[in-house]
């Protein structure tokens, strides 16, 4: 395969790529009524470069469900290598790790203008497990409002 | 109360499994890196999101059981891109 070639078919897998996780963010904000762009725990991961970044998170929400009931480890237990698998198959993907918005400049062949990644596929994913750990533990939405301020602060 | 500790087993159960899909794929992704496994690989991540839909929109409307099907479903259909990777 040409270099040319290789350039071409690289664009067209980050086009799909692109096409493929915009279907399925569209879908999350549709089944949930959440948008992960603007959920707060988007907010919260703005600056993540690392699988602790978004583990500490997590284990902050957690604790603020511990002052109203007791939760054991075996939640941590499983997210902390699930958060670290999904760092590298996101790295593998090319995907935007940056907290930056990323730059994908196109073959001028393939697209006209550059384009740009506004929200890696990481982050939803990130942003997603944490709106689920809110439901589930924080089921009364005085608490989730409370709760979301300190994720902010 | 009773519905929060079934919320939480519910909770710890989906990330158990997705624990075990991913890391089986963990290991597929160092070796084999092509256009197709991008494209598998992205088809996974999307089909995650859509696992953590389904359990948030289940767990919101208290609907463990039925969340447990669609999310069994959901893994089978990652098992089957796992195996052809």
């Amino acid at each position: 395969m040409s270099t040319r070639n290789k350039t071409t078919h690289r664009h067209l897998s980050i086009a799909n790529f692109t096409a493929i996780f915009e279907a399925a963010s569209n879908e999350y904000r549709t089944s949930t009524g959440q948008d992960l762009e603007t959920h707060p725990f988007a907010a919260a991961l703005e600056d993540y470069n690392t699988p602790d970044f978004v583990l500490n998170v997590y284990r902050k929400q957690a604790r603020a469900f511990d002052k109203f009931r007791k939760v054991d480890d075996k939640l941590m237990a499983w997210l902390t290598p699930t958060v670290y698998i999904l760092f590298t198959v996101s790295e593998t993907l090319g995907d935007g790790i940056s907290p930056v918005r990323t730059q994908l400049f196109y073959d001028i062949s393939v697209l006209q203008h550059p384009f740009s990644q506004p929200f890696s596929a990481a982050k939803a994913l990130f942003t997603a497990i944490g709106v689920l750990l809110g439901v589930s533990l924080f089921p009364h939405s005085s608490i989730v409002h409370s709760h979301n301020s300190q994720l902010r602060s | 109360m009773k519905d929060d500790i079934v919320s939480y087993e519910a909770l710890v159960n989906v990330f158990e499994r997705i624990h075990f899909f991913l890391r089986r794929l963990d290991y597929c992704t160092l070796d084999s890196f092509t256009p197709e496994v991008t494209e598998l690989l992205t088809k996974v991540m999307a089909q995650i999101l859509s696992i953590l839909a389904l359990s948030t929109k289940a767990i919101k409307e208290k609907r463990i059981s039925w969340s447990f099907h669609s999310i069994r479903d959901s893994l089978s259909w990652l098992t089957v891109v796992q195996r052809s990777l």
